[in-house]
């Protein structure tokens, strides 16, 4: 016992060293957004910006007439209508699975919770082909829909939803409420908070998501905010001013977010811990 | 009877909307990419023609994708184990639930919400030829490497960007498991005259069995995934010696347009990630027989 008072210090000084190491990178992306490209590739590193200016947001934001806002606004609708339609098909379909018995549901629950390993990037191609025989090549529709079937999204408001009272749903079937009434006014409130996790973490996946995007846009002006700043790197080098600027203002608006919602938002990103 | 009807007819009409959009964009794509497999054909010419097994011939005789299913292999290997001992190391430091552990926490945290492209562009900056890794190496009187240049740091780098994006996620998963155990199992084990190694190796990890196993096949499954990373960091270089699994088939698939080998190349991958969560199960349940609880 008489490294007692030790183990304490060690214990801090090791919790230290790691974050440390998770802080400098995001230390040195709001850093190296404000400082010129040659001045960021030349010794030493600087832990601030006192050599900065804003002249990287000036030359992302006039680059290719603007394209940079365009792709921020793609994002948002691509992440945001994605999220929404997921939400509502998976509110609907697992109000079914949860409270109502009819043929086939103990054979098709299964069946959609088992996909749920499935890796999107193994089925690609056929996905490629199938949204260019619907035409949505390069287009929103192409970019969203894709993914709103998330077997995942049941597995969670089916799990959510098992928990609700049955007689809080018979309450509401003698009041003489409709089937699509007791949904939309009595099931849906009860899971909101389970619904706005599911939200915050698909959203934010689908946010930082390149390998959909880069696949099936042709333009440039159907890019989402990190395929567009994949293709900067095309463009000049892989380390450049304007491309910490652009990722910094693709980080910030994540992390604003999490500073108002943190706890809310640790489990929400958690939830990919249940998928198992 | 007709009353009966309508109630189904009501239930199939909440599953409609979802089912619709699973079964075009998920159950069709999963036998569509088998039949693919079978044949040969291009990206943009829609005739295919029927070559029975020979695109899995072909991707087995590849050196393309025999490196590449080699590189991942690598990549399992070493993320898994290291990531993962780390993580439970760091889990178990963050036992107790204090304002200063939870400061730790939030930091931690961050990496998460970077995107893997953000990421990746800080990563290659800090791993840059005069970047902050280099400089630091360089007061302590070692040479600058060149992170990117040969083919073991550059998958060192490539390691070191998913570690640091995608790592902290394990420590929360083991941190809540350890918060859930009940506090007097390891105050018996202290009164027993166990240290805190024996504690933790004698009564904490036997009971995060299931939590471990879980992590050990997530992370597994994830890292044989690997594909972003490789796209913004490397580009599959120096001499593809980075290139994953997943890079291939999108390079073959989507550059140069060999659907039928990119196709044989995905069922193969989907039955490993298969036999992967087969293993999981089958781990599971074993310990659940045993008796000790998750």
């Amino acid at each position: 016992m008489k490294h007692g008072r030790l183990v304490p210090v060690i214990r801090v000084l090791c919790l230290t060293l790691l974050a440390l190491t998770f802080l400098l990178p995001v230390w040195m992306m709001f850093v190296s957004a404000f400082r010129q490209t040659n001045r960021i590739l030349s010794y030493p590193p600087v832990l601030w910006p006192s050599d900065g200016s804003l002249n990287n947001f000036r030359e992302l934001f006039v680059m290719q007439d603007g394209a940079f806002f365009r792709w921020f606004l793609n994002s948002v609708l691509v992440c945001g209508g994605n999220t929404v339609l997921m939400l509502i098909l998976s509110a609907m379909a697992s109000y079914a699975f949860a409270k109502r018995e009819f043929p086939g549901k103990k054979l098709l629950f299964p069946a959609i919770i088992g996909t749920q390993m499935i890796p999107q990037v193994a089925t690609l191609i056929p996905l490629y082909l199938i949204v260019s025989r619907l035409g949505w090549n390069n287009t929103y529709a192409g970019l969203i829909l894709p993914d709103i079937a998330s077997a995942f999204g049941v597995f969670l408001m089916t799990q959510f939803m098992r928990d609700i009272p049955d007689s809080l749903l018979e309450a509401a079937r003698i009041d003489g409420a409709g089937e699509y009434g007791i949904f939309a006014r009595i099931v849906l409130p009860v899971v909101v908070p389970s619904l706005s996790l599911l939200a915050i973490f698909n959203f934010t996946q689908k946010w930082g998501a390149l390998t959909w995007p880069l696949i099936v846009t042709s333009s440039v002006s159907m890019r989402t905010l990190p395929l567009g700043i994949a293709c900067m790197k095309d463009l000049t080098s892989n380390v450049s001013g304007p491309i910490m600027a652009a990722s910094l203002a693709s980080f910030l608006p994540v992390l604003v977010a999490f500073l108002f919602a943190r706890d809310q938002f640790m489990a929400g990103m958690m939830l990919g811990a249940v998928k198992g | 009877m007709q009353k009966k009807v309508r109630e189904n007819l009501i239930s199939f009409s909440f599953i409609l909307p979802f089912f619709l959009f699973f079964a075009v964009f998920v159950l069709v794509p999963l036998g569509y990419v088998l039949y693919l497999s079978l044949h040969k054909g291009t990206l943009l010419n829609s005739r295919l023609v029927f070559s029975g097994l020979r695109n899995y011939l072909s991707v087995t005789e590849s050196k393309d994708f025999r490196n590449s299913f080699l590189n991942s292999l690598i990549y399992i290997l070493c993320i898994v184990p290291v990531g993962q001992v780390i993580s439970l190391f760091f889990a178990r430091l963050l036992r107790r639930k204090t304002r200063l552990n939870g400061v730790f926490e939030t930091i931690y945290f961050l990496p998460m919400l970077v995107s893997m492209v953000a990421a990746s562009v800080v990563i290659a900056y800090i791993l840059s030829q005069k970047g902050p890794v280099n400089y630091l190496l360089q007061q302590v009187g070692l040479p600058a490497i060149n992170w990117l240049g040969n083919e073991v740091t550059a998958r060192i780098s490539l390691m070191i960007l998913e570690m640091w994006k995608g790592g902290s996620f394990f420590i929360f998963v083991y941190m809540a498991a350890i918060r859930a155990l009940p506090e007097d199992c390891c105050e018996a084990a202290r009164i027993d005259g166990a240290n805190r190694w024996q504690e933790f190796f004698h009564v904490m990890l036997p009971m995060l069995h299931n939590t471990v196993v879980l992590s050990v096949i997530m992370s597994t499954i994830w890292q044989f995934q690997i594909f972003e990373s490789v796209y913004m960091l490397t580009g599959g270089g120096p001499l593809k010696k980075t290139e994953t699994v997943v890079y291939s088939i999108y390079q073959y698939s989507f550059q140069y347009s060999k659907i039928g080998m990119g196709s044989a190349a995905s069922v193969m991958f989907l039955m490993m990630i298969a036999l992967v969560s087969l293993l999981e199960m089958l781990m599971m349940r074993e310990k659940k027989e045993g008796g000790i609880r998750a």
